[in-house]
């Protein structure tokens, strides 16, 4: 499978698949496909994802996972875009490398790169609500496991960081792109909640722990 | 009649009226203009009553379209990001500009509207609207994202996002069609619903639906 971004602004995937070729992505990505390239449905069973496991993700808040994904089986050109400014990145994934991308950012990927949606984070409220209750906000990610080709976009520009071990980074929570299985995250907090109550005004971090690869984005 | 973009993420259109001269576009994207430009309204024709409302309602086609006439500047904006193309149409040439995309045209271009029938599927049932315009004389046209462009040869067959397209030339067949995805009751609903496009012509494509929430 060949990916190229194609286009500045709101950028662009242009995949070309040799005969028998496959790449899998979100249904409605599609911006055009030539007319031999075949589409068709796969479901998240046959990639190891069992419904339990999504209702569950569903359950917990507003996850971005899909029941299913689009399947496109070459020969032929097919785009996709996200409808969305920021940069495109093609990253081949070495055969058992893991990138854990947040959800919402995953364009395309190749049949034989190893797909699983996951909780990446979660932290609770600084603050009760009305109820008394603090809600609990989950990070989600697509775990994305070579050998294979995924392609993603970013919102605005991407930072790219390589953490040695046990080197740490704190990143606005919304700014993590994506990060490598070995990278440990952890939510951090900026002020207490605690000193809520005392004018502190807390916010959420996310503390990362190398080694590993680390993608911002800008636009978050 | 002079046409000239600025560029940047929100690209205007400069246009330099001589005396006398004319451009029309849809009313509301006028982003400045000078003092002795003259406004005035363009009816569109086309159709009955009824045939009127549904383009304006249910469709993107504007109501009246705004015609400036010289002398001086006139500058034009789709509020979105993207690029700008001017195109020089020849006497008789005909393209077909998705709705929402006309920034505006020499008042020499006849204006007409073509409707592509839709596939009766929940969200594109009622199908789109395309501006037709033809030459002589120049238009800017805005592309959501980047502009994507290519020449099919004839019988040459793409499929495109129903807001992908952005225009393409009047020779160049449109049409809604379903493609199924995957069997059973779910592969009918969950079926992509795409323009099919078949040449010979030159075609357009923009990498943002203008109708999703981009900003």
């Amino acid at each position: 499978m060949q990916a190229d971004s194609v286009g500045g602004i709101a950028p662009a995937v242009l995949v070309t698949l040799r005969p028998g070729e496959k790449v899998l992505a979100a249904h409605g990505l599609m911006l055009y496909k030539e007319q031999p390239v075949q589409i068709h449905r796969r479901t998240m069973k046959s990639l190891g994802v069992s419904r339990t496991h999504l209702m569950g993700m569903h359950a917990m808040g507003d996850s971005d996972e899909n029941y299913f994904f689009a399947e496109f089986e070459g020969p032929g050109h097919v785009s996709f875009s996200r409808d969305k400014g920021g940069e495109v990145r093609v990253l081949p994934l070495a055969p058992g490398e893991t990138l854990r991308l947040r959800d919402g950012h995953l364009i395309c990927f190749e049949e034989s790169a190893r797909y699983y949606p996951m909780v990446l984070a979660q932290f609770p409220a600084p603050y009760p609500d009305a109820n008394g209750q603090r809600p609990v906000t989950y990070l989600f990610a697509d775990e994305m496991t070579g050998p294979g080709t995924i392609v993603f976009q970013s919102y605005g520009n991407i930072l790219s960081f390589q953490l040695q071990p046990g080197e740490r980074m704190r990143t606005n929570v919304a700014a993590l792109l994506a990060a490598a299985n070995t990278v440990s995250v952890r939510v951090d907090w900026l002020a207490s909640p605690s000193m809520a109550s005392t004018g502190g005004v807390p916010l959420p971090v996310l503390d990362l722990t190398g080694p590993g690869r680390v993608l911002v984005h800008s636009g978050a | 009649m002079e046409l000239e973009c600025l560029p940047g993420l929100v690209p205007t259109v400069l246009v330099t009226l001589g005396a006398n001269e004319a451009v029309y576009g849809e009313h509301g994207i006028m982003l400045f203009k000078d003092p002795p430009v003259g406004v005035s309204r363009k009816t569109v024709q086309g159709g009955g009553l009824l045939q009127t409302l549904e383009r304006t309602t249910v469709g993107g086609i504007p109501f009246f379209l705004t015609e400036f006439t010289g002398p001086g500047h006139v500058g034009m904006s789709r509020d979105g990001t993207g690029e700008v193309r001017i195109l020089e149409l020849a006497p008789n040439q005909t393209i077909d500009v998705a709705e929402g995309s006309l920034l505006c045209a020499d008042a020499r271009i006849r204006y007409g509207m073509e409707y592509v029938k839709g596939t009766h599927r929940p969200g594109r049932m009622s199908g789109l609207w395309l501006d037709r315009l033809t030459g002589p004389g120049k238009v800017a046209v805005h592309g959501y994202g980047n502009i994507l462009s290519m020449t099919l040869a004839p019988r040459e067959m793409i499929h495109v996002d129903m807001g992908g397209m952005l225009w393409k030339d009047g020779s160049v067949e449109a049409k809604t069609v379903n493609l199924p995805f995957g069997g059973g009751l779910l592969g009918k609903l969950e079926a992509y619903e795409v323009l099919e496009l078949i040449g010979p012509g030159q075609i357009a494509i923009q990498s943002i639906d203008p109708k999703s929430h981009h900003f």
